[in-house]
């Protein structure tokens, strides 16, 4: 891992040194519709809070980015305040308290920001990405992960996956020559997979990683619109199929289809565990595609969870996820001069070439925008590359962070349910439906 | 009759007095200081618990009694409050009284007294977060625990500590007293050291064991102090236990190791956004009175009686 992160370094310098180019080239015409703002002066200034840390692929992308709008928009400066990715929520309500918000943040747009827009801390991006003709390059569907009561909570920059990993080399050792696609296939190869010495399916009970997990694996009997209803309102106990999901999650638990102890691992401890090839199949996002060394992941295939019979599925199911984007502050919004020149910046941000380079780092996954140049296929990476045939086999389900409820977790209970052998769904669903209450 | 030659009239005025008003005047800053940053958080406390307050940055909006109505019908009060006196009676013995005899062995200064002084307190020197870190890692399912038991055999035993019901609280608990114990122990030890060697000798000279000393010598002279630490080891346990419970469990197995002090912070600062700041300082109150309560207890019953 070492010599890999070496490799990216000396990568992410070359390609820092190319960004300043590159993308100084391509402003010149992406920041020509900045005069679409009338006749106001853009502001000198635009704070930006940023989790992207400098160092790997978003951070590096967004000084380069940043270092590259000066030259071409010298009257506006770009202040870049990094902050860990974990503080992001914390660091905006207390400027926000302090009177001192950011314009612009980069956050993914999840029940701990929604009621932001509620609270007048961050402005509906509806028209503006209208206006300024970003909602046309987006790819379908992008915009719903930023949809809440009716309004669009920022400019999405970033989309992904949530599939199933797994390791061909230890299956195929193993005596499994194929992705299994039901669960009994998935049974059959935890058995061979266990009597080779290698776990099979590594499950991190102990944190969001489960959540998630538990949240996919729930709704292959109840169908989108069920699962929908229950991540909004609760309702375990009600719902049948929703019961056949837990039992079923139970069943893999107790048939030891699952890591041993797996309700100690979180989502990083599986990653470990399959990067050191101690297990052979994984849930992880399409952000773990720079977490994992070479060599595993060119024996990674990435595909769907197998379906039971009965399932309301016709394939394997794998999560499409929103990432990351950019907030804009209500703030900045009440300011035609912060506009203006956030409308710069981001002309800025969703040119081709800027895109491109967005997109040149798997750790940036892929960009939000279709573009002749943004497009995945055209990534020498590996693991963007399955990534863009994902869907060929494997169908999208429902995204727990679009419908729960704001204020829910259920990760505690998901690690007592992994943790307790034999527990059932008549254990675990009045459980769950009472985080419902508050 | 005769009148007294020298009646005092008027009692003089005490030369000092007019002296301490003005040496009180000095103390005003301090204790408008005092009013500003240590009353009002504790009146501010008293005063969120009555709104419904969704975040730092929203409105919040009056709730009267909402908030405590909420938290009698809340099964997670009841829960937690039996892990919270659990904890608390669990770790206490442990943390005074087993302290107290660690720092009675300290104090007559056997061969290597030193080394165990520096060993005991090197758990205080340890930041919580880097303890939750090393004790996550060492009760993992691939740690260090585990990794012994299977070393001896025991492969069979080997579970998820942190994520396993039956032992969640357990390891919270052995943790609390591994980091804390240590330390009182080189307090007790210092006020023992300060006691005077000849009554020690006159017991002995009585026929008085080690442990007759310790109980009926060191104990009662020193009851004042254990007194003073008794009650900080309890608000320390009562207010403390979120921290540690944050990095190791976040409550959890299911609510295994749900503490009041932990559902204070689970609540005012949310999960999956949403906190309930007026909740969490609702509880904060139960959390303050059990304070109180406790405290007046301690002191009732732990005092010098000589």
């Amino acid at each position: 891992m070492r010599n890999m992160s070496a490799r990216r370094l000396l990568a992410a310098a070359a390609a820092l040194a190319l960004a300043s180019g590159s993308l100084a080239a391509c402003s010149s015409d992406s920041t020509s519709g900045s005069g679409d703002s009338g006749d106001v002066t853009p502001a000198s200034q635009i704070n930006f809070l940023s989790g992207w840390q400098v160092g790997d692929g978003t951070g590096n992308f967004l000084a380069a980015a940043v270092e590259a709008f000066a030259k071409v928009q010298p009257d506006i400066t770009v202040n870049v305040e990094t902050v860990k990715f974990d503080d992001l929520k914390v660091t905006v309500e207390t400027e926000s308290v302090a009177n001192e918000m950011p314009d612009l943040i980069t956050m993914n747009f999840t029940g701990e920001n929604k009621p932001w827009l509620d609270d007048g801390l961050i402005a509906d991006t509806t028209s503006y990405l209208t206006d300024w003709g970003i909602t046309d390059k987006l790819l379908p569907g992008v915009t719903d992960a930023w949809a809440y009561n009716g309004k669009l909570g920022g400019f999405p920059y970033q989309t992904g996956s949530w599939p199933m990993w797994y390791n061909m080399d230890l299956l195929k050792a193993a005596g499994v020559s194929e992705v299994p696609t039901t669960i009994d296939a998935l049974k059959d190869a935890a058995t061979k997979l266990k009597a080779n010495g290698v776990a099979a399916l590594c499950y991190p009970g102990k944190d969001w990683g489960g959540a998630g997990f538990f949240w996919l694996i729930d709704q292959l009997y109840t169908g989108a619109a069920d699962i929908q209803g229950i991540m909004q309102n609760g309702g375990f106990a009600a719902s049948d199929a929703a019961q056949q999901g837990i039992d079923l999650l139970g069943d893999l638990r107790d048939s030891g289809v699952l890591i041993d102890n797996a309700a100690g691992y979180g989502y990083e401890d599986c990653a470990n565990a399959y990067d050191q090839s101690k297990v052979a199949m994984a849930f992880f996002g399409s952000w773990s595609f720079t977490q994992i060394s070479e060599p595993i992941l060119k024996v990674t295939q990435l595909g769907g969870f197998p379906l039971p019979d009965g399932a309301a599925f016709d394939k394997p199911i794998a999560f499409a996820t929103g990432g990351n984007g950019i907030l804009m502050s209500q703030a900045a919004a009440d300011d035609p001069a912060k506009v203006a020149a956030i409308k710069a910046f981001m002309d800025f941000l969703y040119s081709k070439d800027a895109l491109q380079l967005w997109i040149s780092d798997p750790g940036n996954q892929i960009a939000a925008v279709t573009s002749e140049a943004s497009g995945p296929s055209t990534s020498t990476n590996v693991m963007l590359q399955q990534n863009a045939t994902l869907w060929d086999v494997a169908e999208p389900a429902t995204l727990q962070d679009l419908y729960v409820k704001s204020g829910v977790d259920i990760t505690p209970e998901i690690t007592w349910f992994i943790g307790t052998q034999g527990a059932t769904a008549a254990d675990l669903a009045p459980r769950l439906d009472a985080l419902w209450q508050d | 009759m005769t009148t007294p030659a020298s009646a005092p009239t008027r009692r003089p005025r005490h030369p000092a007095r007019g002296g301490n008003g003005a040496l009180a005047a000095f103390t005003v800053p301090s204790l408008v200081w005092y009013l500003l940053f240590m009353m009002g958080p504790l009146v501010a406390m008293f005063v969120i618990a009555t709104l419904n307050w969704g975040s730092i940055a929203a409105h919040p909006k009056f709730a009267g009694l909402a908030n405590f109505a909420k938290l009698l019908a809340d099964e997670r009060i009841g829960t937690a409050l039996i892990n919270t006196g659990i904890h608390l009676f669990a770790t206490l013995p442990f943390q005074v009284l087993g302290a107290f005899m660690i720092g009675y062995f300290l104090a007559q200064r056997p061969p290597g007294h030193r080394i165990f002084r520096v060993v005991l307190f090197i758990p205080a020197l340890i930041s919580t977060a880097q303890l939750g870190t090393m004790f996550s890692v060492v009760l993992g399912p691939d740690g260090l625990v585990n990794g012994l038991l299977n070393l001896v055999g025991l492969g069979d035993h080997m579970r998820a500590w942190l994520a396993d019901t039956h032992t969640a609280l357990l390891c919270v608990i052995l943790v609390s007293i591994w980091n804390g114990m240590g330390f009182n122990a080189v307090l007790f030890s210092a006020r023992l050291a300060s006691i005077d060697q000849s009554i020690y000798e006159a017991a002995e000279l009585d026929g008085a064991s080690h442990w007759r000393r310790l109980w009926f010598v060191a104990f009662p002279i020193s009851l004042d102090f254990v007194s003073v630490m008794t009650m900080l080891q309890f608000l320390w346990s009562l207010f403390g236990s979120a921290a540690l419970i944050l990095i190791l469990t976040e409550g959890g197995p299911g609510q295994a190791t749900s503490t009041l002090s932990w559902l204070v912070y689970r609540f005012a600062f949310g999960v999956n956004g949403s906190p309930l700041i007026g909740y969490s300082q609702a509880i904060g109150i139960l959390l303050f009175l059990l304070g109180v309560v406790g405290l007046v207890i301690i002191r009732r019953f732990i005092k010098q009686r000589y």
